[in-house]
């Protein structure tokens, strides 16, 4: 027996909400989801009139319907803002080929500008060319760093003011977890704020925080947007995974849980006494950074200079060791380490 | 969406040499925390018994003959913190413990529906574990939290049994008769909770309730008894399993309350933790070695599978995670040490939940949280009196004029999940629940006609 939606539009549901259980019609959906991603945007100012707003494309299903929807709600509601795509192009051969192609066909299909950049026109290197000069063994340092400035640099490049990316509820909560897990307290009190960035950096915001990644691909779904399905080859490593599965059963048997979690991870304040890794800016680029000089800049002068001599932490080497040893699944790997090397403490000698 | 920020953590190595020794003293060790923590008999006990005692020490909360009772479930944990006590007030040492206890036992065995016989036999274990500590022992049922009779004088309802005072004066008896009695007693009191619990939506909110009644009822019956301190017998490794749960449960801002040795939140009788230090395992073996004698603990989801509260996965969680890497107890409890309590001298009182004494955490919009409902239905009401929620939930008058939704205005974020299903009545409440909001409101009221003669 078909069952009429319960918000009494008399059409026929076709959906449960993930996030509510309330079982919907289409329109009325869509509806919901868009609206509380105008409220969420409303409510914490994220957007002023006339900015310029990066929306961070990677072409897998989070960033194809953060842009789709942020140009259908600014077009609604008047924003005033004018979206860009931007993508990263590493110069990994092979690596980014299919879903650049998705990023192309979303700027078609939602007459957005595109802008990729490339590591060879931010850093002047591919990773590829980077590779070949150094090897096999280091590149994945290289590639982390460089990637963890790349979004903010082409962001600068097209003359951003912010940038958007595509978290949604479920990463933020997951990395709530994980950094009560791994007792990352300076992360603890930053994963949740829904805009981020000081001095240096350019403005980076969720607009998806409250969203649930199943009604993101629910959404997807419906509205037959186009994406790339394998958002990227990082398998999780072993605390994040336990992270994940952990949330996935808590959504099991509440599904409230992931918003939950982001409500404590907002509520959580830290004791004035614990240190805090202080932040300035990297001397040469102005990019934020511990240091004075950031790892980036670091490494590019050495990378420039001849063969670079970086010396790095013990459980690093031998992590890089065991995972690349599995020759089998060498190039999955090379990804995953890309990923999972981001934090890693690199010492320079 | 992939997040680039992940450290990686190697699984521990194997130890290859299966001859360990102590830390200590080099002899051969029998037991083993770690591969590289190990210890012999008596190294242990002196470690275990020192630690605990430092703890309590290092805070210097507890002064001397304080009165300060000892929340005992005759489960392994509290069984090893009434030992460790009791030893340490007997001996003859300078580092002796100076205050003066009481044991507080809590049966519950109504909402875990044991049978009667199941009841006394565990209330005939805990008075006699605590009769060989000569310490005074208040026996209560959780039901009592939800006064029946209409003398609703909770404070003279706690005049608790001191079952072992019973026993000394009448050693020869088996007394099964003062336990029936007392069962008898338990059982009236029970109608209540036992309806309530019913209509709690699921396991996780029964577990979640469970908890806050039970510190509720022994802080109520610490404080008519004169005792100022409760020592909880959390291990890390329970914190740990808090720590998480709190936080799913979206009870983020009262995580540090939780963890911190001494909880303040209530002002009349401060919770301690001096068991916090330890993980469940070194508490195991602290009984094996002194033979000390406890019983299971039951809760509402032993024997149920992993799934069935968020509290029975989070425990099985962090055993399976502290399984394969040692350090993450202790990780998480560093964690939650790192957490503020916030400055609690400038709560105001309207700003505590009065269920869990929380501070109240949802003043800000809710939006996109589950508690938005997609519903655009308008609601009869003119927009200035509904309540916002627009499903019509703002007609639901309740008795002695509280609404469903002012009730759940006054709860936490935590809280208000716990009834999170809109079938529950004024009637399915504590009445200390009630009077706390009904105080809050009246203040509100008051507040409201003298509002325009308020300066900043
Ligand atoms: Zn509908
Ligand atoms: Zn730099
Ligand atoms: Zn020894
Ligand atoms: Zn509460």
């Amino acid at each position: 027996m078909p069952v009429t939606c319960t918000n009494d539009c008399n059409r026929r549901a076709k959906l449960k909400r993930p996030k509510t259980a309330e079982k919907l019609c289409l329109e009325c959906f869509y509806q919901a989801f868009e609206d509380e991603i105008h409220r969420t945007i409303v409510n914490n100012k994220l957007f002023q009139p006339g900015e310029s707003v990066a929306v961070g494309a990677s072409g897998g299903k989070d960033s194809t319907v953060l842009a789709y929807v942020l140009k259908l709600l600014n077009e609604r509601h008047n924003y005033g803002i004018n979206l860009v795509l931007l993508s990263v192009d590493e110069g990994i051969t092979g690596y980014r080929d299919d879903s650049l192609e998705t990023v192309k066909r979303n700027q078609q299909q939602y007459q957005l500008p595109l802008k990729i950049v490339s590591y060879e026109e931010l850093y002047g290197w591919t990773m590829d060319a980077i590779v070949q000069k150094i090897g096999m063994k280091n590149n994945c340092t290289f590639c982390g760093v460089f990637r963890r400035q790349a979004l903010d640099r082409g962001a600068m490049l097209v003359k951003a003011d912010k940038i958007v990316t595509g978290h949604n509820a479920d990463d933020v909560a997951e990395t709530v977890l994980m950094n009560v897990l791994r007792g990352d307290i300076a992360r603890l009190r930053r994963c949740t704020a829904i805009m981020t960035g000081t001095e240096g950096a350019l403005p980076r915001c969720k607009p998806f925080k409250y969203t649930y990644e199943k009604e993101i691909v629910m959404y997807a779904y419906f509205k037959k947007l186009d994406y790339f399905s394998t958002e990227c080859v990082y398998s999780p490593n072993a605390y994040r995974g336990y992270a994940r599965a952990y949330l996935k059963d808590l959504e099991s048997i509440r599904p409230s849980s992931i918003v939950d979690i982001i409500h404590s991870g907002e509520r959580m304040s830290i004791k004035k006494e614990v240190k805090m890794p202080e932040q300035g800016t990297c001397s040469k680029c102005g990019y934020i950074s511990s240091q004075s000089i950031c790892k980036a800049c670091v490494m590019l002068e050495s990378l420039n200079r001849g063969l670079p001599k970086l010396a790095i932490g013990k459980t690093h080497k031998a992590k890089v060791v065991t995972i690349c040893s599995n020759a089998f699944q060498r190039i999955i790997y090379r990804f995953k380490i890309f990923h999972e090397l981001e934090r890693d403490e690199i010492k320079f000698v | 969406m992939c997040n680039v920020e992940d450290q990686d953590l190697l699984p521990p190595s194997k130890a290859k040499n299966a001859s360990r020794t102590c830390i200590k003293c080099k002899e051969v060790a029998q037991i083993v925390l770690r591969a590289d923590n190990c210890y012999c008999r008596s190294c242990f006990i002196a470690y275990f018994t020192h630690k605990f005692r430092a703890t309590i020490g290092k805070s210097k909360l507890i002064r001397s003959n304080e009165k300060v009772l000892l929340a005992f479930s005759g489960g392994p944990r509290s069984s090893a913190m009434l030992y460790l006590v009791h030893e340490g007030l007997s001996e003859n040492i300078h580092k002796k413990l100076r205050f003066l206890p009481g044991v507080v036992f809590i049966d519950d065995g109504a909402i875990l529906q044991l049978s009667e016989n199941e009841r006394r036999n565990y209330l005939e274990f805990i008075r006699t574990t605590v009769s060989k500590t000569g310490f005074p022992l208040f026996c209560e049922s959780l039901g009592k939290i939800f006064p029946t009779n209409q003398d609703t004088n909770i404070q003279s309802n706690l005049l608790s049994s001191d079952l072992s005072n019973t026993t000394r004066s009448d050693a020869t008896s088996s007394s099964n008769f003062d336990l029936d009695t007392l069962i008898k007693r338990f059982k009236n009191d029970e109608l209540k909770i036992v309806q309530v619990f019913e209509k709690l939506p699921n396991s996780t909110a029964k577990e979640d309730m469970l908890h806050i009644l039970r510190k509720k009822l022994i802080q109520q019956i610490a404080e008519a008894n004169g005792y100022t301190k409760v020592m909880f017998a959390d291990c890390g490794t329970r914190l740990a399993v808090k720590i998480l749960s709190d936080i799913a449960q979206g009870r983020g801002s009262s995580v540090a309350h939780d963890v911190t040795f001494a909880d303040e939140r209530n002002q009349a009788v401060t919770l301690v933790r001096p068991m916090r230090e330890f993980l469940t395992k070194e508490v195991a073996n602290y009984l094996t070695l002194k033979s000390i004698d406890y019983r299971t603990r039951l809760s509402l989801t032993t024997m149920k599978p992993v799934k069935s509260s968020i509290e029975r996965l989070t425990e099985n969680f962090v055993t399976d995670l502290q399984a394969s890497f040692p350090s993450t107890v202790n990780t998480i409890c560093r964690t939650g040490d790192k957490l503020s309590v916030g400055d609690t001298s400038k709560i105001d009182a309207d700003a505590i939940c009065p269920l869990c004494d929380s501070r109240i955490d949802t003043n800000n919009s809710l939006e996109g949280k589950t508690t938005s409902k997609t519903t655009s239905k308008i609601c009869q009401n003119t927009a200035d009196s509904c309540c916002g929620e627009g499903d019509g939930s703002c007609n639901r008058i309740a008795r002695i004029n509280l609404t469903a939704k002012e009730i759940e205005d006054r709860l936490c974020y935590g809280c208000r999940l716990i009834f999170h299903s809109n079938n529950w009545e004024m009637d399915d409440l504590p009445q200390f629940l009630i009077d706390a909001i009904e105080k809050q409101l009246r203040r509100k009221r008051l507040k409201e006609e003298i509002e325009e003669f308020l300066l900043d």
